[in-house]
């Protein structure tokens, strides 16, 4: 077996893959705020349990939600994610002064293809005395890593989601401690986000012949924080002999904070145009952000009972930030968007139907923090959602070739995007300022994700 | 077993691991994108209209230039005329237009057939039938304001009271109105205002009538350019961005009102930094001949000269480079600043001069420049009618320009001031390269006869590399006087209220000229103050009032290098002038002793009428016969006034102009009633030459008439009397039936009163009005005094005459007179006195058509009667009846061989007619020859000898009265000198014959036959200046 692994790929299904690939590189990207991790969660076991278990799930993706979990489990990990979200986000015209000639009511049909790299790795705690200490890095690439820094900022005549948009580079590293008191793990991690600034000088005439021409690009890298806590509340409580009431001995609490981040890109741009404009010259400065995900602070609660584990978790999104954000953000400062904090509540619960398999499932309910049903020429659309998830684990203890356990998991997220009105407006448009037309947006997203992790 | 079922679960596993992702892609590709198409086009809609919504002092002769974003349609553009009207807002009265299709159906020209009123708004509107896709949006309202007249009716001028009507750009038109960013002037402002009322450039200087200050009060250096209800202020340098405040106090009309104070503030923005444009009239790179404006279908940077007088064939072709600055542009996104600095100079070619477009007039003008006088303001802005990103944007400009010829002639006659023109086009970038397509209307002033209009139709292009793109050229000649009027030759045409024209070879700088000491003037060695003789500016002239120019005077006129041209050059040297009028002999010393002054009108004929018909057919309206002469004399024809025109009047010397007003000069119109309703209007007074402009504009085919007053004796000067300032109260009444009843030297007459008809353009023609000089007779006594030199004999025998003379022979007498001699006793021979000279007259003419089929004998070209020279085709002109007097001819006869008498034919009272009774006026042919225009006519002339007293022992009679000279021809060059005025010199190829009786209660007692023979007539006509003050 471990000789013929090309039988467990089959040859059709390879072709269908790299056309699934290939076909999703021409996608247009959508663009706005949140990204993979925070919209469908990173791997099956995140995206399948609607990211109910994220903060207890000890693998590399801890890092994202909670990088404390990484230490609820000894083992450390390389684990790569395939994980392809397949997006039908519609807008339904319901008519207006100037509505656009609309073929079918699909807005998008694009695909998010995710490729993650996550190593985790104990390097701490040789001694059983000692605490462990775990350090993790995550390296995320979007539409499988043919783009690694894609950006969008657009207006958008015909609306477009404020999610569901291309990942740029996904780039985080941090360790937890095990037991730093006893029975509480903490963990810190830092997102790398980029900050690029490119400035353009030159000397042009009319035709756009240029010279003396002075061309930079910089990209600021910056880090974003998060910070986790795992606690064992018998563990903390009780010592080494339980002692909680009714059976919750092994209930285990997570609190989680993570920073706001974004990818902000600024371009300067000076041009002297002899016989119009003398120097100091004309100035063209864009300054624009995307990939915003908020602030968010949660809680988590897990228990297990038997070869059921239920989780249940709250956290709050603060958006209300983004609309300083978009405030000073040339792409969309004259939308005038209002935003508010959202507070998510997720439920999810696993059965380990073998030591091989476990299976798992999920549910969330996220609010739309796009309180603004008008977003002058940005046309922003998002609408609160129900998510779904279900998945599964299966563990190979010894995989083949490498000899080493392999955990192989798959999972499938579904989201309901509610309906929700909207009206559009653009300055291109006749009615303008009024708007031209009213759609209602919604959508369905699934998701699947694979991923397989070597274990060690 | 274990291992089987692992694998089981984990081939299991893995299908689903790999398929079901394919399963649930393929369930999830339910829906594809749908294409999404953004079905906003923008409105296909006007984008660009000269005049444009809202625009003021809109060059009445402006045609309609509309152009669209995409092409008419077939269907509206054959219904054109039924779906767009232009009308009056206050009466709806519609305007006739003609309409031209321009590129291929995107723009339209519509040509008013009659022009434009002056001051008044019009509406262009659209007919619910629209303009196809064309949207509409454009033409809901939309209003412009024509300009009011810079001369004439003073309903045409402005209404209401003598006011302030905007000042550019503190007071922005229409488009940009609502911009921001032209919401102030700037530091490159120049500030231009308009009136409702004709300013009097005497009573106008800067920094006492007309002040700008800055912050701390100072007066900012600035120049001021003036004409007619325009005034321009253009500071020197530019504006600091500190408050400035326009102060005008005390500025006057030329109907002597005075502007209530006016204090405006304003704070300039800065535009600094700015940068140079550097633009080429034309296009770039090979020379394209036969383009044609986008705008108007018309040949590009040609300024065609449409003037009934000239023709609708002349044009000059502009060219040369413009350097506009633009403010900085970042700072100004809605409306960005710019200038054409004051100096700029485009050339133009040649302008052909025909009269009535056929006639060669004779002038060469030579290049043709605009100077900008001023710095030239302006924006571009958002096209205003279109959101569409490709729609140009819109370019407005207002520009002072001075126009010149390059020719001595033509510069004297077409050198002018053009004001506040506005300047409207359409500028995008093409290819790499900034075009600016544009259009304006002038109306420059031809000959000193009618307004021109000029539709200009621009284009420039801006240099692709305007880092290396050419310094446009500034005019650097020197400046100098390059004629005057009247001149060094031509003082003898010159009266007392004319003008004393200086033209200088290029633009002046209208500060230099006021500058004290730039030009003085001295009277006997005396400066004369500046009110007594101020002056105005206008290109690259400067006319000097005249109106206290006076006979017997020496007048200097010092000009010095102060005076400078809009480069800063210096007059080249220092100039002084001399100019005397002809000396004005006072008989016995005292005006006393002066006749009464007599008076050349138009319309009308220049006597106290009687005889009147006005009823029946307008044809057969008469206007009378002069008071005095025979009953069978012809009656006058009632003269058709072109619209344009006022009643004119010239005297034959000065009169009292406080004599003349409303009651001694007025106008009625008649009624429908049949009754004589006053017209109100304006009299503008020279000393010799009045103007009657009503103050609404004549309408045509209403019959007026007006009054000149006199009485026979004891007039009160200025209420029942026109006077000379010695009290001669006008002479009416110059003929009489007996030697008895001739007037008096002194004697006025009846009221005179003349009918006339307004007339439309069918009967249009050009007034020209002309007068008998230069002359001996000065002081117009009719007599030909000891001081006043008639002609000589030189040492070669010949005789030297001055010009307007007859020249007369006595051909033959019989019955009683057995002997007789002219102008000396007989038995002695005296050719140098046998001449009748002729005193100040003037006559009006009309340039009327070109007649190509009329054949003209000019047989005097060669000087020679007896050769013919035919040529066909000529200017048919009317010549408008008229009289003019004769200083006495002296006779000695002996009758019966015995008794020697002396006859004083007294003053001769010519009146020029046309040949027949049906007639209403002359007709005169202006051909052409190598050497310019040839003037012939035919007519007859009536023939009075008023005071002639034949009496032997006792009184005889005599029949010279309204003795009808018939078919003299008259024929001669008509040529202009230097000072820009033509000069008309007729002779007669044939000889003329005056018969006299004399007789005895009736009874034929002797006959005498005078002749003037062949080319002995000299009859020489000066026009009227071109400029007036």
């Amino acid at each position: 077996m471990t000789r013929k692994p090309h039988r467990f790929i089959p040859t059709n299904s390879s072709l269908y893959l790299t056309a699934v690939i290939i076909g999703a590189l021409s996608n247009p990207a959508l663009a706005g705020a949140g990204d993979a991790a925070s919209t469908y969660g990173l791997g099956p076991a995140n995206a399948g349990s609607a990211q109910a278990f994220s903060a207890f799930e000890p693998g590399a993706w801890a890092l994202y939600y909670n990088p404390a979990a990484m230490a609820r489990s000894p083992e450390g990990e390389l684990s790569v994610v395939l994980q392809h979200g397949d997006q039908e986000l519609r807008a339904k015209s319901l008519g207006g002064s100037d509505p656009l000639v609309r073929q079918n009511d699909i807005l998008s049909d694009t695909s998010s293809e995710l490729l993650l790299l996550g190593i985790k790795t104990r390097i701490g705690g040789a001694s059983e005395t000692a605490r462990p200490m775990y350090l993790g890095i995550n390296v995320g690439l979007d539409e499988y890593a043919s783009n690694i820094l894609p950006f969008q900022a657009n207006t958008a005549e015909e609306g477009q989601f404020m999610r569901y948009q291309s990942q740029p580079l996904y780039l985080a590293f941090g360790a937890a401690v095990r037991d730093i008191v006893r029975g509480v793990d903490a963990g810190f991690s830092a997102r790398l986000t980029l900050a690029a600034k490119a400035r353009l000088e030159a000397v042009s005439d009319l035709a756009g012949n240029t010279d003396s021409e002075q061309l930079s690009l910089e990209g600021s890298p910056g880090l974003s924080p998060a910070l986790g806590l795992n606690i064992r509340m018998s563990e903390l409580f009780c010592g080494s002999s339980p002692c909680m009431p009714f059976g919750l001995d092994r209930l285990e609490a997570a609190v989680f904070w993570r920073d706001a981040s974004d990818y902000e890109v600024s371009v300067d741009a000076n041009v002297v145009i002899p016989g119009v404009v003398p120097d100091p010259g004309l100035d063209l400065a864009l300054s624009t952000i995307d990939s915003f995900q908020p602030e968010v602070f949660g809680g988590s609660l897990l228990l297990p009972l038997g070869k059921f584990e239920l989780v249940a978790s709250l956290e709050q999104q603060k958006w209300s930030e983004l609309e300083s954000k978009f405030a000073g953000d040339s792409v969309r400062n004259q939308a005038d968007m209002q935003f508010v904090d959202v507070t998510v509540p997720r439920l999810g619960a696993s059965f380990r139907w073998s030591d091989q398999l476990r299976l798992f499932g999920g549910v969330a309910l996220e609010d739309s923090p796009l309180k603004s049903s008008r977003s002058q020429d940005v046309n922003f659309l998002d609408s609160d959602k129900m998510v779904l998830g279900v998945g599964g684990d299966y563990r190979l203890d010894s995989a083949p070739v490498i000899n080493a356990p392999v955990v192989l998991s798959l999972a499938y997220q579904y989201q309901k995007l509610d309906k929700r009105d909207f009206e559009l407006t653009s300055i291109n448009s006749p009615s303008d300022p009024a708007p031209y037309e009213t759609v209602r947006a919604d959508g369905d997203i699934q998701v699947i994700s694979l991923s397989a992790s070597v274990k060690f | 077993m274990k291992t089987i079922t692992n694998r089981r679960k984990i081939s299991a596993f893995l299908a689903l691991w790999l398929m079901l992702p394919g399963f649930l892609l393929l369930s999830g590709c339910g829906g594809d994108k749908g294409s999404i198409t953004i079905p906003w086009t923008t409105p296909e809609s006007l984008v660009f209209a000269y005049p444009y919504p809202g625009q003021q002092e809109v060059t009445p002769s402006t045609q309609m230039v509309l152009r669209f974003s995409a092409p008419l349609e077939e269907t509206v553009i054959a219904e054109i005329d039924e779906r767009l009207q232009l009308v009056t807002v206050e009466s709806g009265a519609p305007v006739v237009f003609s309409h031209e299709i321009v590129d291929n159906g995107r723009g339209l020209l519509l040509r008013p057939v009659d022009g434009l009123v002056p001051n008044t708004e019009y509406q262009l509107q659209l007919s619910e039938a629209g303009l196809g896709t064309i949207n509409t949006g454009a033409f809901s309202d939309f209003r412009f304001r024509t300009a009011g007249a810079q001369q004439g009716f003073s309903g045409a001028i402005g209404n209401g009271d003598f006011q302030l009507l905007a000042v550019t750009p503190l007071d922005q038109s229409a488009l940009l109105v609502d911009i921001e960013d032209a919401s102030q002037p700037n530091d490159m402002s120049t500030l231009r205002m308009a009136f409702n009322r004709l300013l009097d450039p005497a009573g106008i200087n800067y920094g006492e009538q007309v002040r700008l200050e800055n912050a701390q009060g100072g007066l900012v250096e600035a120049t001021l350019l003036l004409q007619g209800r325009y005034l321009v202020l253009d500071p020197r340098d530019d504006l600091e961005p500190t408050e400035h405040t326009l102060i005008l106090s005390g500025l006057r009309s030329r109907e002597d009102e005075e502007l209530p104070l006016l204090e405006r503030s304003f704070t300039p923005v800065a535009t600094l930094p700015r940068e140079t444009a550097v633009l080429k009239v034309g296009t770039l790179g090979e020379q394209q001949p036969e383009l044609t404006s986008r705008l108007t279908g018309q040949s590009v940077n040609e300024v065609p000269v449409e003037t009934f007088v000239l023709g609708n064939e002349s044009f000059t072709r502009l060219e040369g480079d413009l350097a506009a600055d633009l403010a900085f542009v970042p700072d100004f996104p809605d409306a960005v600043p710019l200038r054409v600095p004051a100096g700029s100079v485009l050339r133009g070619s040649p302008v052909a001069v025909n009269i009535l477009g056929e006639i060669t007039s004779g002038i060469e003008t030579g290049e043709v420049l605009i100077t900008l006088l001023s710095d030239a303001n302006g924006y571009l802005i958002a096209n205003p009618f279109s959101k569409a990103q490709d729609a140009p944007r819109y370019a407005l400009l207002n520009m002072d320009a001075a126009m010149t010829a390059g020719g001595t002639i033509a510069n004297a006659a077409l050198s002018q001031n053009l004001l506040n023109i506005q300047v409207v086009g359409l500028a995008i970038v093409e290819d790499g390269v900034l075009v600016m397509d544009a259009v304006s209307v002038v109306e420059p002033e031809i000959l000193g006869l009618e307004r021109a209009s000029g539709l200009l139709s621009f284009r420039l292009e801006a240099y692709a590399d305007q880092r290396n793109a050419p310094v446009p050229p500034t005019d650097a000649r020197p400046l100098e006087l390059q004629s005057w009027s009247p001149g060094e030759d031509f003082q003898p045409n010159a009266r007392p209220g004319d003008p004393v024209i200086l033209n200088f070879n290029k633009p002046l700088d209208a500060a230099s000229v006021f500058l004290d000491g730039a030009i003085q003037i001295f009277a006997d060695g005396n400066l004369v103050a500046r009110e007594l003789a101020p002056m105005r500016h206008d290109g690259a002239t400067v006319v000097i009032d005249g109106s206290n120019l006076q006979h017997n005077t020496d007048i200097e006129i010092v000009l010095t290098s102060l005076l400078r041209d809009t480069q800063g050059n210096p007059l080249n040297q220092d100039q002084t002038l001399a100019l005397r009028l002809d000396d004005l002999f006072l008989p016995g010393g005292s005006a006393a002793n002066l006749r009464s002054p007599v008076a050349a009108v138009f319309p009308g004929f220049s006597c106290a009428l009687t005889g009147a018909v006005l009823t029946g057919p307008r044809s057969a309206w008469r206007n009378g016969r002069c008071v005095g002469g025979k009953g069978s004399d012809p009656l006058f024809h009632v003269d058709s006034l072109y619209k344009d025109y006022p009643v004119r009047v010239t005297f034959n010397r000065s009169i009292d102009p406080a004599t003349i007003n409303d009651a001694t000069f007025f106008v009625e119109r008649r009624a429908p009633d049949n009754s004589w309703v006053l017209e109100p209007g304006r009299l503008d007074i020279l000393p010799q030459r009045v103007q009657f402009f009503p103050d609404t504009p004549w309408q045509v085919g209403e019959l007026y008439r007006y009054t000149l007053r006199s009485v026979p004796t004891s007039a009160n000067c200025g209420v029942n009397a026109i006077c000379a300032p010695d009290g001669a109260p006008l002479q009416t009444r110059q003929i009489s039936q007996t030697s008895a009843s001739a007037p008096a030297p002194r004697e006025g007459g009846p009221d005179m009163v003349n009918y006339f008809v307004a007339a439309g353009e069918d009967e249009r023609y050009t007034l020209v009005g002309l007068r008998v000089l230069p002359v001996v007779d000065v002081n117009a006594n009719m007599v030909l005094d000891a001081e006043e030199q008639g002609a000589v004999v030189l040492p070669d025998s010949s005789i030297d005459a001055p010009p307007n003379h007859l020249r007369l022979e006595l051909k033959s007498f019989g019955g009683v007179i057995t002997d007789a001699n002219l102008g000396c006793s007989l038995g002695q021979d005296c050719p140098e006195k046998r001449f009748a000279f002729l005193s100040s007259g003037a006559l009006a003419a009309g340039p009327r058509t070109f007649d190509p089929d009329v054949e003209v004998n000019r047989r005097l070209i060669d000087g020679n009667p007896a050769t013919d020279n035919f040529a066909t085709g000529a200017i048919r002109a009317n010549i408008y009846p008229t009289t003019i007097s004769t200083t006495s001819a002296f006779l000695e006869a002996r009758a019966l061989f015995l008794i020697t008498i002396g006859l004083d034919t007294g003053p001769l009272v010519l009146r020029l007619v046309a040949q027949g009774e049906d007639e209403p006026f002359i007709t005169g042919f202006i051909s052409d020859t190598p050497d310019g225009p040839w003037f012939n006519a035919t007519i007859d002339i009536l023939v009075d000898a008023p005071e002639l007293e034949p009496r032997l022992i006792i009184e005889l009679g005599h029949d010279i009265r309204s003795k009808r000279v018939r078919d003299v021809v008259l024929e001669g060059p008509l040529r202009f000198v230097d000072d820009g005025r033509l000069i008309l010199k007729v002779r007669n190829p044939d000889p003329l014959l005056i018969p006299a009786n004399i007789d005895l209660f009736g009874l034929g007692l002797g006959s005498v036959e005078l002749e003037v023979p062949a080319l002995a007539a000299d009859l020489t006509l000066t026009f009227l200046p071109v400029k007036n003050f």
